[in-house]
């Protein structure tokens, strides 16, 4: 989990970080299945980023391949139902499955790092007040904010009950389903207490149905972020409108290969 | 039941966070509109409760293996449903953002899958009708589980439609449907008899918590969600025929230029060309040639950026 030190200033202005990475999904996955090598371009967005943003790429790679278990699941199934040759490397054919399966890990990887990105530059509450700049409700940052505050303090309650639970149990792991709905139940009526505490503090500190923020980093927009917003559009719709692999084929082509 | 993007294309990933959108719309008005500020703190805690409850396992009996709770439906019979609508919402955000479950752009997709399933339609239409106006265990045991697999299982069937329209997979639609609607049926039982393992305590400790609401005004409200459900069908089945009818002379064409293969299943085929067509159109050189020396080429370019950026641009700060 992300908790990034409030005082530094983020490394890109998080609302036009925010625009720009939701273009670039955008543009990135309009591109072909079949289209890899216009695909593995598009990671330029992520290795320009990522240093700027205070994150060294390898690192937002490695963290990406989390997301691997997921589509590989259905990846999988492309080279074993579509089995049309497609692509030829010296004596092998490859078929349209396995380049299809291929875009897949590549897509799903170049999506995972683009969100790395965007939560490492300015934490995740510097990013709800990028969202309440872009006129998101203020209901659903709220909440997003609540969640997010009392994760940790949920976590630790459970894991005490469950450090009680564990040290009685003479090295049962298991939980039945009777004592795992006693033990839910019993943290759902302390967090309705807990919920009705809050309220209660929260009124009397005067809660006008908006939680104040005092990070200020976000809210500041000036030509260099419309600058930024607008070159990397553009250099997403070239990657995407100019057939760029073709001519970086021609040369690799004629000169290396 | 997360989507990547990976497996979705972006006219799918637009229409489902625009009907997303639309309704977290709705659902900031209606809990707006209750004037009870004591619900946002609860909100907010209970998003942070179904968290922690995904922490702990309980055993699946007479299987072995364990599983977690989604707590849709648990959110709806506590909350109602735009208040959980909103709080499972908040929810998928972050694990979308900070536990990396699910894509950016399939947010809206994902969304619609899980929340709006379970909590505006499996809840009202399902949870309620059967959960009756007064405290029996046996029907708020029914309630959960009928709820939690009409809920998973409606999700189960928007996941593989998405994916399948979005052309990035090759298995049939039929078998995709059959496998996802299989394991989410199990899923769903197990689902169902956790929700309702934690709504017996509350009833049994709390029961106002669950039973405070007036049954007439409920019925009403059904009502307007039908309604607005069967508009949305409308919306929905609407643009997806006027996808798929598009270009229907050129259909067969399409299906061998973009997929390049005419094995798919009919049923499908229709729909993923008609979306795999906007997203060809849009490009001036669509079906470019793949060549070994074309991708090797953009991977030596990568690397060349990525040596390039090590050199000048240094990470001057570090994540806490």
């Amino acid at each position: 989990m992300e908790f990034r030190d409030q005082a530094v200033p983020p490394g890109i202005n998080s609302c036009a970080l925010l625009i720009t990475t939701i273009c670039y999904l955008i543009v990135m996955l309009s591109v072909s299945p079949t289209g890899i090598s216009m695909l593995i371009l598009f990671s330029i967005f992520p290795i320009i980023t990522a240093p700027i943003c205070g994150e060294s790429y390898l690192k937002i790679m490695l963290r990406s391949l989390w997301v691997l278990p997921f589509i590989l699941f259905i990846g999988i199934f492309n080279p074993i139902f579509d089995k049309e040759a497609f692509l030829k490397i010296g004596e092998l054919d490859i078929s349209r499955g396995w380049v299809t399966f291929a875009s897949v890990i590549i897509r799903g990887l170049l999506g995972m790092q683009a969100i790395l990105i965007l939560i490492s530059n300015d934490g995740f509450l510097g990013l709800c007040n990028s969202l309440r700049r872009l006129k998101v409700p203020d209901l659903l940052i709220t909440q997003l904010q609540f969640v997010f505050r009392y994760l940790l303090v949920m976590m630790e309650e459970l894991q005490n009950m469950r450090r009680a639970r564990d040290a009685r149990s003479y090295g049962r792991d298991t939980y039945p389903l009777k004592v795992w709905g006693n033990m839910m139940g019993q943290l759902f009526i302390r967090t309705v207490d807990r919920s009705q505490r809050i309220h209660a503090a929260m009124i009397s500190r005067g809660f006008s149905g908006t939680i104040p923020t005092y990070n200020n980093y976000s809210f500041g927009w000036s030509y260099k972020n419309t600058l930024y917003v607008c070159s990397w559009i553009a250099v997403f719709l070239i990657l995407r409108l100019i057939n760029i692999p073709y001519y970086i084929s021609l040369v690799t082509a004629s000169h290396i290969l | 039941m997360h989507l990547a993007d990976a497996l979705i294309s972006t006219p799918v990933a637009l229409v489902g966070g625009a009907i997303s959108a639309a309704l977290l719309g709705v659902a900031g008005v209606k809990v707006k509109k209750k004037d009870n500020s004591g619900l946002i703190p609860l909100m907010g805690v209970m998003g942070a409760f179904i968290f922690a409850a995904q922490m702990v396992n309980f055993a699946i009996p007479g299987t072995g293996s364990s599983g977690h709770i989604v707590g849709g439906i648990l959110l709806a019979a506590i909350l109602g449903p735009w208040a959980a609508f909103l709080t499972l919402t908040s929810v998928l955000i972050i694990q979308c953002l900070i536990f990396a479950d699910g894509g950016l752009l399939a947010l809206g997709c994902n969304i619609l899958n899980m929340a709006v399933m379970t909590t505006l339609v499996a809840y009202p239409l399902v949870f309620k009708p059967l959960e009756g106006t007064k405290l029996s265990f046996p029907r708020l045991i029914a309630a959960s589980v009928a709820a939690s697999v009409v809920g998973l299982e409606l999700g189960a069937f928007a996941v593989s439609t998405e994916t399948v329209i979005s052309g990035v997979t090759a298995l049939p639609y039929k078998t995709f449907l059959t496998l996802m609607l299989s394991i989410h049926l199990a899923i769903g039982i197990c689902e169902g008899v956790a929700t309702a393992a934690i709504l017996s305590f509350i009833a049994k400790n709390r029961p106002e918590i669950i039973y405070k609401k007036n049954h007439t005004r409920s019925i009403r409200r059904l009502k307007s969600i039908i309604i607005g459900f069967a508009i949305a069908t409308v919306i929905i089945g609407g643009g997806i025929a006027f996808l798929a009818s598009s270009n229907p002379d050129g259909l067969e064409w399409s299906i061998q230029q973009i997929t390049g293969s005419t094995e798919l299943s009919e049923s499908v085929s229709s729909l993923a060309s008609g979306c795999g067509e906007v997203q060809g159109n849009t490009a001036i050189l669509p079906d470019y040639e793949n060549s070994l020396s074309g991708i090797i080429g953009s991977i030596m370019v990568l690397v060349f950026v990525w040596a390039l950026t090590a050199l000048f641009i240094k990470p001057k700060k570090s994540s806490q």
